[in-house]
């Protein structure tokens, strides 16, 4: 009698276990799911000729196996970098749900597109720019005599000799100032006027989504200053990216080389920085070196100092806890 | 042994290591604090060194002591067993004087002027250079605001913000210029053998053009009977476009161009590009037909967009200045540009618009170097672009040309700013003539009439006589003293006789007197403007060897004598106008050959090296 009623005893007291289990189950399985998937992606929509190669291979592909996430390469078909508004949502709607390439890292040549219009918040998007003129010289030349980094491909100016001076006083196509507007429309995102060189709306825009929907915009002359940023921002992906970073030797911190620069002389420099487009480009690069200075100063504690940052200690600490 | 076995001391041990980590971070702790003190240092380190400094200057065996002078503040002194040792900072205030310690810092030298006592080196030709003004260089005084694109003469900020032109800096300008010329051609490098000018843009294929990308620009080479091989050009005018350009030579010390062109249309427009040797900053200068709003030169703004107007910053590495070129070559003619680029450049980096006067740039030959000449709109140039080294001759030129173009009816150039002196007791109102500018045009015209052999230069000189017989209170020159005639610098009611300003007028006067003997023909007016140029300087020179006394305080030299009509203390020269007037009366002792007038200039150079005049 009395092993029986222990036994009920028993059997209850594993019910009641069971059942407080199932419930606390059922209530930490909502709470799993607070964080919400697009902040366990970054987007890096690279610009060609940025030096986007040292630095995903630095950021990412050197790091995805100690830091646990995933990188993928998005592949624009015939190097368009903008999609239709269903490919956008196929593209929002993928890399939301493959859960099991989450945390990802994803990186392509494509402009900015806005997850919120699509009803998901945005994942984390980075990039980084450089200086316009600059830019547009190593495309130029990377056509002609391409680089240290994919040798045997024969380039699609290959053969022509012609300087960057001799182009553009002849007016050519590869040195047009067309090709100066990429960066603006990398930023702009996808709508029409974007494309639209020297639109004054798309350098607007630009600016309003660096400062809305990018956590962090560099530049390639700091891209070491980028590096330590990311890694106090960004820990989860970027952990040990900066001490990564300058173990690299100067071949794997500066990947590809363009073979063959020839400065523009001053003529041309002249005319360039009397053009609306290279204006309007320079323009956001310094708005874009502007704050990115200003953040990094602040994250220095108005140092500077790439190696300050990875130690200073928090600027801040929780008081007052109740209850206690 | 027991104390030895690890049971009974493993606690001792764990305390050690315990204690030993907290020491270490202790130590990392206190290190860290350490290095913000060395910051705290660097910040003070000021002090310190004047600390240092203060103890350097102690002299040797002496000891600190208080001491007074004329019931002043008691000040810090030294005293040894033979003198009293007075600080600087108080002898420099009380004795107006300058000092400063040695090149090798073991000496310390006071001066009683901080100017340089010079006189005439030779006897003065009323042809040769004009007194020492070759060293001058009005371009770059912080006053001039620019030299006119549409003139060619510098035009004066002194007593308005808005440029005008001040007759005396412009035949200053044109004498400093004709100086340098004959000093040159003294000493071989004259612009008349132009060995060392490079010639652009003979060959057509110099000249390029920026096609394709907004604008297309055209040029048609042809032969022009008149001018011989002459480029057509048509281009997009907008500043932005750079239109069909040429190279320059990069010799840096090859600074003036000068060409000839027919511009078509008032969009028309040349734009020289020079970069700057010290930090690469490339400058544009573009010679526009527009007003600029009564600025000569000013500073392009940059539209980004329509909300977005900015004047770019230097740190963008490109600038561009625009100098107003309207009214200088009609539209649909020719005409010849020279233009010195080193003036330009400098003269438009100091034209910010709430410029100080530390923001005067100057620039020596050697600080940039020409980059390219381009041409917009529509126009016809001459394949002969010329980079020289000078255009003294041109300069010289543009200022006697100005003075023959703006002479009123009443022989003079007037000033179109008002002037006060004495604390506005004295104000002459806008469209004052003063004799300093009228002696110095003759000056100009006497010489641009011997040099360029043209009769209009002697006319002008002598229709600026006029004014020397037209009393002050009548818009002349003419002012009275006691019953001495003056030529007023500043023609004041009641008069103010600046002595420098008169002593200039007399040069000019000499100046065309001296003409008598050089002129051929038989031109009866003529011949009486010199005599009366005569009269008018014998005039003046009796009045100076009267009143020049009145000028001397036995220590130095008065500016003015405004101190006798006003009652107020005497207006005393500073060290440079005695300079000034040390020079002049040397010159003038020359010419007179007067002992009195060179004594006395010898007893005021004497001034400036501390002697003065006996005690009764």
């Amino acid at each position: 009698m009395l092993w029986k009623k222990r036994k009920v005893l028993y059997f209850a007291g594993i019910s009641v276990f069971i059942l407080i289990l199932l419930l606390l189950k059922l209530n930490s399985k909502p709470k799993a799911n607070v964080w919400p998937t697009s902040s366990k992606i970054v987007i890096y929509n690279r610009i060609p000729k940025t030096g986007s190669t040292t630095f995903t291979n630095a950021i990412a592909y050197d790091l995805y196996k100690e830091n646990g996430f995933s990188v993928l390469h998005v592949n624009m078909t015939k190097n368009r970098q903008v999609m239709s508004l269903p490919d956008q949502y196929t593209f929002v709607n993928n890399i939301t749900t493959w859960t099991e390439r989450l945390p990802a890292f994803y990186h392509g040549h494509v402009a900015f597109i806005d997850f919120q219009r699509f009803g998901i918040a945005n994942p984390i998007y980075i990039n980084i720019i450089r200086e316009p003129l600059e830019r547009l010289l190593s495309h130029y030349y990377f056509l002609r005599y391409g680089d240290n980094y994919r040798i045997g491909l024969k380039r699609s100016r290959a053969g022509n000799n012609e300087t960057f001076d001799e182009c553009y006083s002849r007016g050519g196509k590869d040195c047009d100032m067309k090709q100066m507007w990429i960066q603006i429309p990398y930023f702009c995102g996808h709508y029409h006027f974007c494309t639209e060189v020297g639109n004054p709306e798309a350098l607007r825009v630009a600016k309003q989504n660096v400062l809305e929907k990018y956590l962090l915009v560099g530049t390639t002359s700091r891209m070491r200053d980028m590096i330590a940023l990311l890694e106090v921002t960004v820990p989860d992906f970027f952990k040990g990216a900066l001490g990564h970073f300058d173990s690299l030797d100067a071949n794997r911190a500066h990947l590809r080389y363009t073979k063959k620069k020839i400065p523009p002389n001053d003529q041309t420099l002249s005319m360039i920085r009397r053009d609306e487009v290279y204006k309007m480009e320079r323009e956001f690069y310094d708005f874009i070196n502007n704050l990115f200075d200003a953040v990094f100063k602040k994250a220095t504690n108005g140092i500077s100092k790439a190696d300050d940052l990875v130690k200073l200690p928090l600027q801040y600490h929780f008081e007052k806890i109740k209850p206690s | 042994m027991k104390c030895l076995r690890w049971r009974s001391n493993r606690h001792r041990i764990y305390l050690l290591v315990a204690c030993g980590a907290l020491f270490l971070l202790n130590r990392h702790l206190t290190q860290e604090e350490s290095r913000i003190d060395e910051e705290d240092e660097e910040l003070t380190q000021v002090d310190v060194n004047e600390d240092d400094k203060k103890i350097e200057c102690e002299p040797p065996g002496s000891i600190e002591s208080k001491c007074i002078a004329d019931n002043g503040k008691s000040m810090k002194c030294w005293k040894d067993e033979e003198d009293v040792y007075f600080p600087v900072s108080y002898l420099k205030k009380r004795f107006d004087m300058t000092g400063k310690l040695g090149k090798d810092g073991s000496t310390f030298e006071l001066y009683t002027s901080y100017a340089k006592m010079r006189s005439p080196d030779s006897t003065y030709d009323p042809l040769g250079p004009f007194g020492h003004f070759s060293t001058y260089s009005v371009e770059t005084r912080d006053r001039v605001r620019c030299v006119s694109a549409k003139t060619d003469v510098p035009m004066s900020t002194q007593w308005d913000p808005i440029p005008y032109y001040y007759p005396i800096q412009i035949s200053q300008y044109g004498l400093q210029h004709y100086s340098r010329m004959k000093l040159d051609s003294i000493s071989n490098k004259s612009e008349a053998s132009p060995k060392d000018d490079v010639i652009l843009g003979v060959n057509s294929k110099e000249w390029k053009g920026a096609a394709g990308m907004h604008e297309t620009t055209e040029r048609l080479f042809f032969n022009d009977e008149q001018m011989g091989k002459v480029v057509n050009i048509s281009a997009g005018a907008a500043l932005a476009n750079a239109g069909a350009y040429v190279y320059l030579d990069k010799s840096p010390d090859l600074h003036v161009i000068s060409f000839d062109w027919k511009p078509y249309e008032a969009n028309s427009s040349f734009t020289v590009l020079a970069k700057m040797k010290q930090d690469d900053l490339l400058v544009l200068i573009n010679y526009v037909y527009s007003e600029g709003n009564g600025k000569c030169v000013w500073q392009e703004e940059e539209r980004i967009s329509d909300d977005y107007i900015v004047q770019k910053p230097k740190k963008d590495g490109q600038v561009s200045y625009s100098y107003s070129y309207i009214g200088n070559s009609p539209i649909g003619e020719w005409s010849t540009v020279t233009r010195d680029l080193l003036v330009d450049v400098a003269r438009a980096l100091s034209s910010g618009d709430n410029r100080k006067k530390d923001d005067n740039v100057v620039l020596h030959a050697g600080d940039l170097r020409l980059v390219s000449l381009g041409f917009r709109g529509e126009l016809t140039v001459k394949q002969k672009i010329t980079q020289r080294r000078e255009q003294h001759s041109h300069a010289f030129y543009a200022a006697a040309d100005w003075l023959v173009k703006n002479q009123n009816d009443r022989g003079g150039w007037s000033v179109p700013v008002e002037r006060s002196i004495a604390e506005r007791k004295l104000v002459l109102p806008p469209g004052w003539h003063s004799a300093m500018a009228q002696g110095h045009g003759i000056s100009v015209l006497t010489r641009a009439f011997k040099h360029f052999n043209d009769e209009k230069y002697l006319k002008s000189a002598a229709k600026a006589l006029k004014l020397f017989k037209i009393n002050s209170s009548d818009g002349g020159v003419r002012g009275e003293f006691f019953g001495n005639i003056w030529y007023e610098e500043y023609p004041t009611t009641p008069g103010s006789f600046v002595l420098n300003g008169f002593l200039y007028s007399l040069i000019g006067l000499y100046d065309l007197s001296q003409l008598e003997l050089m002129i051929d023909e038989n031109d009866e007016t003529m011949r009486a403007k010199i005599q009366e140029a005569q009269e008018l300087y014998s005039a003046g020179v009796r009045s100076l060897k009267q009143l020049l006394p009145l000028y001397d305080t036995g220590s130095g030299t008065i500016y003015d004598l405004r101190h006798v009509a006003l009652g107020t203390a005497p207006n005393l020269a500073r060290w440079d106008y005695h300079a000034v007037h040390v020079y002049l009366l040397k010159w003038i002792a020359g010419i007179e050959k007067d002992e009195v007038l060179s004594k006395t200039a010898d007893r005021w150079i004497g001034y400036a090296y501390g002697k003065r005049a006996k005690h009764n």
